[in-house]
């Protein structure tokens, strides 16, 4: 009786409401996958195949095993723009960082509390700011003849400089320009930690005596590392993935002077698509990401044992 | 049965669009160029009249992005590509190799008699390893432009014969605080220029072969006039691409050699500058040489993997061979056609407001028969990086020009032998 009304229930097997009932969890995330994939996995195979390979326009691919690897290694370009990379990495953070903290902690101030909202909103402003929209108007900026920057400076009896053509400024200069964009965004996420930071420990450590500086050094500093270390990481991979402002301020080569301004994945275009060296751009895109891995794996490694020593 | 009798009405009611889809003719053509695009556009008018049931698209996609897809599209063998498609000469030489992605014309050109139809010059810009593989829009000869009304306030005489001539009026407009022409501190703008000058004097930057010719006395001359236009302030810097028009705007300098295409663009940017300027034939170093050169150009290509070659190289031929519609493109975009057949025509000969009622057309027809032709090259492209080496050390001073041309030739062959 009690199968019959099951029967009437569902007018199906109780075999393929197992398989139903099975696959049903794997359908529902198979949107995820199918996407990651098309877009994410398939991209990565195939630039592996790539990288082994030699390609050209419309030619029949070339195996050629490490060839590409060792060319990229060898390579004087790949690694001025690596050197680039770490110049800008280390400015963005001996620059940003300390700015951003900065503002943070005024941001955290009472007397700047209230108006938080419009401080925050000015300072997230810059970060949606357009990539395009920014390298040129900083491109106005920057100009030797007619630049603003040059002109302020000429008030000071400062000759002009050549600030988008001179070696010397290329890496200055677009750490300039990332301070400015994102400057806001790291400050909040050192606002987010700010805020994170127990108030009690400020107050116990103000009866014993502590000083601003001390608290500072011994309350804020070590409790922000968590938000420290996140920071790190994503000016760690931002400073490797720069492309849009070199390519605005150098007029389209991406380059500038003697190489000044490239940067790893300037040239990975560059070698992809306008030399058409598709399989030795995809070895450049390994590289760099096996230089990413091993500098994350390190930092990790140095907080991780940080934290240990900490007993955290 | 009941399964038969679904698929017998759905062969029916699809049979009819499967078979058109099959017959109709279809194309597809890129351009960058937003007056090509209507241009073509025109042209696809006139073959919807032959072909009712033809689809025609002519997309527009902006110049770099165009050239990044024509690459994805190389390493994914040709899959989804257009038929056509406008290249500009220098994002050309990129594509050139021993595996072409373009059709070769020559056997179409000649079914078609037009083996001799285009500029010579014209179509070695478009040819590797001895066959052609684009259609030039425009002849691109290099003028002189220069303000009618500025030039008669001083009272410049005109044509100005000679490059030295040139710098003596430079010179004396310096004193009154006005500068003659500019100078590009863009590398890839100041090798152009300079490779026009190099034609003239009968030594381009690359050889016929395509290979470099950067060890010559007249390569180091030829920058050293340039760069002392500046340096002695007859010329005013152009750092950034929207400088040009900018300081057009601000009537910062009152001459410039640009190709025809950059009448086009005077058009365009300085549409309220109408009637103040003229053009003239390039002044020469010396007596005997070309009064022009060519700067540019663009040309239409075939894709190997183009679906129908006979309909695409028919709307080819409707665009780029006939004299209706080479006249056609003159007056919409000012490109003074490759086309021998359309040289002598009349409507090219018109006067032009724009040029105050000059005759364009008369100048070019004056000029004509010595433009040089321009050598295409693989190396072009690295040719770019080795002067971006050394250019800002040449502009500030640090570097003469013989010490230039030397540390350019060098990078080159060192870039060369990187690519090997």
């Amino acid at each position: 009786m009690e199968r019959q009304d099951r029967t009437l229930q569902w007018p199906i097997t109780s075999y393929k409401i197992r398989i139903s009932r099975k696959w049903v969890p794997y359908l529902f995330i198979s949107p995820f996958f199918v996407l990651y994939g098309v877009f994410g996995l398939y991209p990565v195979l195939y630039g592996a195949w790539l990288s082994v390979h030699k390609i050209g326009a419309f030619s029949a691919p070339q195996f050629v095993g490490t060839q590409n690897y060792l060319r990229v290694l060898s390579d004087g370009v790949f690694w001025r723009s690596i050197g680039n990379a770490a110049y800008f990495l280390v400015g963005s953070l001996g620059v940003i960082l300390p700015f951003a903290l900065l503002l943070a902690l005024l941001l955290n101030h009472r007397v700047v509390a209230r108006a938080k909202g419009f401080f925050t909103t000015m300072l997230f402003t810059p970060y949606v700011t357009s990539v395009v929209v920014i390298g040129i108007v900083f491109a106005y900026l920057f100009k030797t003849s007619g630049g603003v920057l040059n002109a302020a400076l000429e008030v000071f009896g400062v000759a002009p400089v050549s600030w988008l053509r001179d070696p010397t400024w290329a890496i200055p200069v677009l750490i300039l320009i990332a301070l400015w964009n994102h400057v806001g965004l790291n400050a909040l996420y050192f606002l987010a930690g700010l805020q994170n930071i127990p108030t009690e420990l400020y107050d116990a450590a103000r009866i014993d005596g502590a000083s601003g500086a001390e608290r500072f050094f011994h309350i804020t500093l070590p409790l922000l590392r968590p938000i420290s270390l996140f920071i790190f990481f994503q000016a760690i991979i931002g400073s490797f993935s720069v492309f849009g402002q070199p390519f605005i301020l150098t007029n389209g080569t991406g380059t500038g002077t003697n190489n000044s301004m490239l940067m790893p994945t300037v040239l990975l275009y560059i070698e992809g698509f306008r030399k058409l060296n598709f399989g030795y751009a995809a070895a450049v895109g390994y590289v760099l990401t096996l230089i990413m891995l091993a500098v994350t794996l390190i930092q990790l490694y140095l907080f991780r044992d940080r934290d240990r020593e900490r007993g955290t | 049965m009941k399964r038969c009798r679904v698929l017998k009405v759905t062969a029916i009611l699809l049979g009819p669009l499967l078979l058109g889809a099959t017959l109709a003719q279809s194309l597809t053509l890129w351009t960058f160029a937003p007056l090509h695009a209507t241009f073509f556009e025109e042209v696809a008018t006139q073959m919807s009249e032959r072909y009712p049931d033809a689809e025609i698209n002519i997309q527009q996609i902006p110049f770099d992005t165009l050239y990044d897809r024509l690459a994805t599209l190389a390493l994914a063998g040709g899959r989804g590509a257009p038929d056509l498609v406008d290249v500009e000469q220098g994002p050309f030489n990129r594509f050139v190799g021993d595996e072409m992605m373009f059709e070769p014309l020559d056997s179409y050109l000649q079914a078609s008699n037009h083996e001799d139809s285009i500029v010579r010059g014209k179509l070695d810009l478009f040819s590797w390893d001895g066959q052609i593989y684009g259609l030039e829009h425009a002849l691109t000869p290099v003028f002189l432009y220069y303000r009618a009304d500025v030039f008669e306030e001083h009272g410049i005489e005109t044509p100005i014969e000679t490059w030295g001539d040139f710098y003596e009026i430079g010179m004396r407009l310096q004193e009154q605080d006005v500068a003659l022409t500019y100078s590009p501190l863009i590398s890839s703008t100041r090798m152009a220029m300079a490779d026009v000058l190099l034609q003239q004097r009968g030594e381009p930057t690359f050889d016929a072969e395509g290979s470099p010719n950067i060890r010559t006395n007249d390569y180091a001359e030829v920058h050293a006039m340039l760069q002392r236009w500046l340096d002695d302030g007859i010329a005013v810097p152009v750092e950034t691409t929207t400088d040009f028009t900018g300081f057009l705007n601000q009537e910062r300098y009152v001459s410039f050699i640009g190709a025809d295409w950059t009448g086009g663009q005077l058009r365009q940017q300085v549409p309220d500058q109408e009637g103040l300027w003229r053009i003239m034939p390039l002044p020469v170093f010396e007596e005997g040489q070309p009064r022009t050169g060519t700067w540019g150009g663009t040309g239409l290509t075939m894709l190997k993997t183009s679906r129908d070659k006979e309909f695409a190289w028919e709307f080819m031929e409707l665009a780029q061979l006939t004299v209706s519609n080479a006249i056609r493109r003159f007056e919409l975009i000012s490109l003074y056609p490759p086309l021998k057949a359309a040289l002598d025509e009349p409507a090219l000969n018109e006067p032009v407001s724009y040029f105050g009622g000059q005759s364009v057309g008369a100048v070019v027809a004056d000029i004509a028969d010595e433009i040089p032709s321009q050598n295409p090259s693989r190396a072009r492209t690295l040719y770019a990086e080795a002067v971006d080496a050394h250019f800002f050390d040449f502009t500030k001073g640090d570097l003469s020009a013989e010490q230039f041309r030397d540390a350019v030739a060098d990078e080159l062959d060192r870039l060369i032998s990187r690519e090997q």
